[in-house]
């Protein structure tokens, strides 16, 4: 064990783990005024105590003084990446997305599964400090000029609605008739081979994807109509959405969706991503409306 | 409510002023160690950790100017009101005499009103 320190070398170590938390260009004013400062505070200490000042009343007082980590928060304004507040949400985002990524992982070749699942949750966790970061620096910036914006939670956008109704049409003429569609914008040349599909898929599976879709374009019509959402239409909604996941999973087992193996194997591809992510969609949805705070019960009769 | 939480919300409450308080005596340059006697002698005793950092940051903000002093041997530095400083001392006071006001009405009679 090496030789006890002194009061002089105990008062540098302090100011030197005080001021290099502290922004470069405040260090060596505040360790010059500090150095002072603490020599005159543990004087009187010693003084107090009718004693000389020696390391242990040294010790004691630049403990009094504040930990080395609170006494620099107190020179400045630090930056917060992830504000008290946002942490239950980091939290959940960090736990939701390695939960995916864990059950995802039989998808990856079996060598390197562990080393790619670790690196895949790392860059999760990367992404997420990230963007909590610039929130943060966001929120910083505009302090005092970012006024609170009031969002109602049960307002449609009708023309979003509506653009997602024409694009749901595109899509069932764009997946039912991909020959017809692509005579058309074409001069009447035929759909390439890749792109034939698997004859039980086009007669036996699609239509069930169609039939979901268009309940999803009804439910949005209805919210054109309306206006806002209920509970009861955004159970439905979630509902179309798990129904379309498991569609979407339905037809990753259930044979090729195309005959050309190669343009089969994107597609099953594409068609896991989607899955995913309409139940990373609906699991959203589901949390939310679990924590929605009710209205009181006559905002409610008015709005249901 | 819990008595332990007594500690906790009586240093909120003196986190409060400590900002009137220190202001109120730098109308005159002192430097940190003779502020901290100054207020303590008034009876508002503030942690050296705690007053400290606090000048820089007021400095920082505009409330206070300071300059180094080495006329009494090992260099201090010395804080005092800047003219933004007068002008938030003069109006944290009012604030404070109106809150004294208020509050002495709110806890007449041990916080009873009568009613």
């Amino acid at each position: 064990m090496g030789d006890p320190m002194d009061v002089d070398a105990l008062i540098d170590v302090y100011i030197r783990d005080v001021v290099q938390l502290l922004p470069r260009k405040q260090r060596q004013d505040v360790a010059l005024e500090l150095r002072g400062l603490l020599h005159e505070e543990l004087q009187g200490r010693a003084a107090s105590l009718r004693r000389t000042l020696d390391a242990n009343i040294a010790l004691d007082g630049l403990r009094a003084f504040g930990k080395p980590q609170d006494v620099a928060a107190r020179y400045y304004e630090p930056w917060i990446i992830i504000p008290p507040t946002e942490t239950r949400r980091f939290t959940f985002a960090a736990l939701i997305g390695a939960l995916v990524l864990m059950a995802l992982s039989p998808l990856i070749a079996a060598p390197a599964r562990s080393g790619q699942l670790a690196l895949l949750m790392l860059a999760w966790l990367g992404a997420l400090v990230s963007y909590f970061a610039i929130r943060s620096f966001i929120a910083r910036r505009g302090t005092g000029e970012n006024l609170w914006v009031p969002r109602e939670n049960d307002r449609v956008s009708r023309a979003g609605s509506m653009a997602i109704i024409a694009m749901i049409c595109i899509g069932i003429v764009a997946y039912g008739a991909p020959g017809w569609l692509f005579s058309r914008f074409s001069h009447g040349r035929l759909l390439p081979a890749l792109l034939a599909y698997d004859p039980a898929f086009q007669s036996t599976r699609l239509p069930v994807l169609f039939f979901l879709w268009v309940c999803q374009a009804v439910l949005l019509a209805v919210l054109v109509i309306r206006g806002r959402w209920n509970p009861v239409l955004r159970r439905v909604d979630v509902s179309l959405e798990i129904a379309v996941g498991l569609v979407l999973i339905w037809f990753q087992g259930a044979g090729s969706v195309f005959k050309e193996v190669a343009s089969n194997k994107v597609a099953l591809s594409a068609i896991s991503a989607v899955a995913l992510l309409l139940f990373i969609d609906a699991g959203v949805k589901l949390y939310r409306d679990v924590n929605r705070i009710p209205p009181p019960d006559e905002f409610r009769s008015e709005t249901s | 409510m819990a008595h332990g939480d007594t500690p906790a919300l009586a240093l909120e409450l003196r986190r409060g002023v400590i900002v009137l308080a220190t202001l109120s005596q730098l109308r005159l340059p002192r430097y940190g160690y003779e502020l901290r006697q100054a207020l303590a002698d008034y009876g508002m005793a503030i942690e050296e950790g705690t007053l400290y950092p606090l000048l820089r940051r007021l400095e920082t903000q505009g409330v206070l100017k300071s300059e180094w002093r080495t006329n009494e041997g090992a260099p201090r530095r010395y804080y005092t009101l800047s003219a933004d400083g007068r002008r938030l001392f003069k109006s944290l006071t009012e604030t404070w005499h109106g809150l004294n006001e208020a509050m002495g009405r709110l806890l007449a009679n041990g916080g009873s009103d009568g009613r």
